[in-house]
This record gives C-alpha cells, structure tokens and sequence, in this order.
C-alpha cells in the first residue's frame, strides 16, 4: 500500500511536467496551428541561462524570476525572428521552421558553451524530502504538483474569464473572423508565445534541479513526450493537455514499477506501441472527440 | 463616408473587381446586387480590409485607408458581418458579443469602455431578445437565423460607423430572412449607415435607399432603389443579355 501510494505520488509529479509542456505547446498550436519542436530547447537555454547567472554571482533563488523572465523574452524573440515571417503558412512550413529553429538554438549553445554537459549548483533545500507514513515526499516532486495545478487553473481563468482569453480562443477558432471584429491577432499570438515561453520557464524550474546539467541535446527528450501526451490526451485543449500528461506519467511510472527488468529498457517504446494503440481507437485522443473527422 | 475609386482586385491571374467605383453617405443604406460570381464578397472583403486590392483606393471620412489592416479598420468604425456569419461556435452567445466590443475597447480604453460595453450589450440584449435568453449557450447550438442575429448584434456592439453585411439572409428560410431584415430597418431608422451585398434582389431593395448591380466584377447599372427595381440592367445581370432581351 505504501509502495503503490509512493507510485502515486511520483506519477503525479511527472504527469504534472508533461501536462505543463504539452499546455505550453497546444496553446501555440491552437493560436497558430504550429507544432513547435524547438519547445524543449527553450528549457535547455534556461539551464545555460542559470549556468552562467552563477557564475556572475546570482544565486539560484534569485534566478528562480529570472529564468521565467528569460524563457518568456526568448520565446517572443523567436515568434518575432522565426515565425512571424511566416504568419498564416500552412502548418507544414511552420513545423520545418521549428525544426530550423531547434537547430539553430542547438548549434548556438554548442558554438557559446561547447559539447559538454553544462553544470550548476542547485541549493541543498531544493533536494530535502519529507517522509509521511512511510511515503517519500521529496519538495521538488511536491513543487511540480502544486505549480502544475496553479498554472492549470491560471490558465484556465484566463480563458474563461478576461477579455484577453476571449482574444486568444476567438483567434484560435477563426482568426480572420476575430480581425473583422478589431482584434489585433498578431499581438494575441506574440501573448500566446509569451505564456507559453513562461510555461517553459517554470517547467525548466522544476527540470533543471533534477538533471543537475543540460547538454544542446537535451531538449529533445522533454518535447517528444510533450506531444506524446497531447496526443494521449487530444490536441487544443486544456484538459486534453492535462489528461495527456497525467495518464503519460502514470503509465511510465507503471512501467517503471512493475516490468520485468528484462523489458524495462523497452520502457518508452512500450509506451510509444500503446499509445499508437489508443490513437488508432480514439484519434481525437483521451478528452476529445471520437469522430474527429466528421465534424 | 465609405467610397471606393477605381477598385481593382484579383485572385492569381483572375480578375475579381474591374474599375468599381461606389460610394456609401452618413446614415444611408446601400445595396449591392449580382449573381452569383459577381465580386461582390470580394467587393466586401476589400471594403472590411480583409483582402489587398491590386488597383484603385478606398477612402474612409476622407482619409486613405486602402493598405489598412482589417483589425484597424474595424477599430475605425468599418466592420463586416462576413459571409456565413462567422458566429465563434465554441463560445457563449454573451462572450461572442463581449468580442464584438473590441474596437470600443481599443478606443476608450479597457477600463473606461466597460460602461459603454455594458450599454451595447444591453441594446444588442433589446433588439434582440432571443440573445439574451440564450446567453450562456454555445454560438454553434443556435439556428442559422439566431447565428445570423448573434453575428449582427456582435457587429452592434462595435457601434461601428458602417456596418457591412455579406449576404445577412443566406441559407435562412423566408420567414427568418424577413425577420432578419425587419430589424436591418430599424438599424436604418436609427441612422446606422449599412452597405448590404444580397444575390436576391427584392429584400435588399426594399431596405435601401440606392443600389448597384454587380455583373463580371463590373458596375453594370447604379442608382435609387426604385431605379434599379425597374431597370433592364438588373434582369441582364442575372440572366444574361439575351434571355432579358426576350423577357
């Protein structure tokens, strides 16, 4: 019982990073129809971002605003440099201008900061654990639990509740009807990179202290498994997004614990094989609709 | 208050508007007529700013407004109630129309316009009642005629200077068409200026004061409503020059 409500626990924080990433990366999708592969590197520059705030003598609580404020300027500098040229192309050249970007921010880190892992100090506090009943309850696991659900329901009070959501879901259904009526879309969508830059920021908040170092390449991992989870969860939409990521980290954590070691270094394939399985049956995923195709 | 001069437009290598030239006044209802395949979405689209014209200027209270972006424009007072309807299908009737008040909200400010947006949305609320008692559904559960008052009142609640419609009656069985149209005339009675492109004639004509009649992306006749009523242009644009000349 202790073993299985520890699962539960370590699922959550999990499910709590991917529901984070596929949110940040639906809303573009939504807004502009884009499927942002370079998403994952906007959390590795935020690892080098830290690197060298250290080395200049910021600490790291000090940071914590800092990275935030980063990843959010970076993803607007990269709507404005990269994809508002493209503003209204099919999704196709939107996608390869991602690709083109991810690469350019990759061999950027390699040119500034060199093919090695890039370390940083994170505070001994960050790694404290809390035991409860025989359950390890360690504070960053805790952390992207609480910051997963605040941002959730941020997030969805700004849809549901002020102008600005308004704007952004209007645009996303029919942006040349919403220009008719006076909104100005390419602000909305310069917003949308902006929340979803913040998103990235904080999720590289509770990313970074548990990979101790980034590497250009690590930004990869994080956005596949993004879209593994918006695709387990329906594309465009907050609880898509957030059914996604849940049921992604519980399915790992299953794997996890209870695989045969033989199997286990087939863990993510394993999940890729089911996944491809429920898509077949549902193609609008968990929390969409099934017959997409028809409406 | 809205004219064109010398309008041109073309999608690729097909011309869409040859030299069209019209011209809408302060507090006047124009209609514009033609078959199917005339320009006249096309007409409407370049009035809104929401396609770029090849030749010609449009002028808006005197100013040069021809590479003006949709979204200014309709802040300036020029908003388009677009071919079928546009209606935001997954938000609620009341949010639809909350939209809607973007320009007002752009011009006075978020915090001042609330009052104003609060006294349009009543307005909009009293012309059509059956908005507010639907307020809180989704835009895509209504019917096609309530979706074509949603996208009116939405358009209201810009409190625009003109107000474009692209074919208000489209798809609407006649009963609906004409309650459509009764309240177009009380727009027009309130002094709202409302350039109307219709295929049918008759509704159209009854609710302007002048009209043109499109044919081949051309200005085939102008003139009152009476005119236009009785001219052979109007029977000649819709079934060609030989078939009216029998008639």
């Amino acid at each position: 019982m202790t073993q299985f409500a520890q699962h539960v626990v370590d699922a959550l924080s999990i499910g709590s990073t991917y529901a984070l990433l596929a949110l940040g990366l639906s809303l573009l999708f939504s807004v502009m129809g884009l499927i942002n592969f370079a998403y994952g590197d906007l959390i590795v520059w935020c690892g080098y971002f830290l690197s060298v705030a250290q080395a200049v003598g910021i600490s790291f609580w000090w940071s914590i605003p800092l990275i935030v404020l980063f990843a959010t300027l970076l993803s607007v500098a990269i709507w404005f440099l990269a994809f508002r040229p493209f503003d209204r192309a099919p999704p196709i050249t939107l996608l390869l201008t991602s690709f083109g970007v991810a690469l350019v921010l990759e061999a950027a880190a390699i040119l500034i900061f060199g093919p090695n892992p890039r370390a940083y100090t994170i505070p001994d506090a960050i790694g404290r654990v809390w035991t409860v009943g025989g359950v390890r309850f360690p504070l960053i696991e805790v952390a992207t639990i609480a910051t997963g659900a605040a941002v959730v329901t941020l997030l969805s009070l700004l849809l549901r509740r002020t102008t600005l959501g308004l704007e952004l879901l209007a645009t996303a259904e029919n942006r040349g009807v919403a220009q008719l009526m006076g909104v100005r879309a390419n602000r909305v969508v310069m917003i949308a990179f902006a929340i979803s830059g913040a998103i990235a920021g904080v999720v590289a908040l509770l990313e970074l202290p548990r990979l101790g170092a980034v590497t250009s390449q690590s930004g990869l991992s994080p956005t596949i498994e993004a879209f593994v989870a918006i695709i387990l969860g329906g594309l465009g939409s907050i609880s898509g997004a957030v059914f996604g990521g849940l049921a992604l980290g519980a399915l790992e954590t299953a794997f996890a614990a209870w695989l045969p070691s033989a199997w286990l270094p087939y863990q993510q394939a394993l999940v890729f094989v089911l996944v491809t399985a429920l898509v077949s049956v549902r193609p609008g995923g968990l929390a969409g609709r099934v017959a997409e195709a028809s409406a | 208050m809205l004219e064109v001069r010398d309008l041109g437009a073309r999608y690729g290598r097909i011309r869409a508007l040859e030299n069209i030239s019209l011209h809408v006044e302060k507090g006047e209802a124009i209609a514009v007529l033609g078959p199917n395949g005339a320009g006249k979405t096309t007409l409407m689209r370049a009035l809104a700013g929401s396609l770029r014209v090849a030749e010609g200027r449009v002028l808006f209270e005197g100013a040069d407004v021809t590479g003006q972006a949709a979204e200014r424009r309709a802040r300036a007072g020029v908003v388009l109630c677009p071919e079928g309807r546009g209606v935001f299908t997954t938000l609620s009737v009341e949010r639809n129309l909350l939209l809607g008040a973007a320009p007002q909200r752009a011009r006075l400010g978020r915090h001042a316009a609330r009052a104003a947006v609060a006294a349009a949305l009543e307005r909009v609320y009293e012309l059509f009642p059956i908005l507010r008692e639907r307020r809180h559904t989704s835009g895509g559960s209504l019917s096609g005629g309530q979706q074509q008052m949603l996208a009116l009142g939405r358009a209201l609640m810009a409190e625009p200077k003109v107000m474009l419609l692209d074919e208000p009656s489209l798809g609407l069985a006649p009963i609906v068409a004409e309650e459509v149209y009764r309240r177009l005339a009380t727009l027009r009675d309130e002094g709202q200026t409302l350039v109307v492109v219709e295929e049918s004639p008759s509704r159209a004509l009854g609710l302007a004061t002048r009209a043109y009649v499109l044919r081949h992306g051309r200005v085939l006749a102008e003139g009152t409503a009476e005119t236009v009523r009785t001219s052979a242009e109007l029977r000649t644009a819709y079934l060609g020059e030989r078939r009216a000349a029998v008639l």
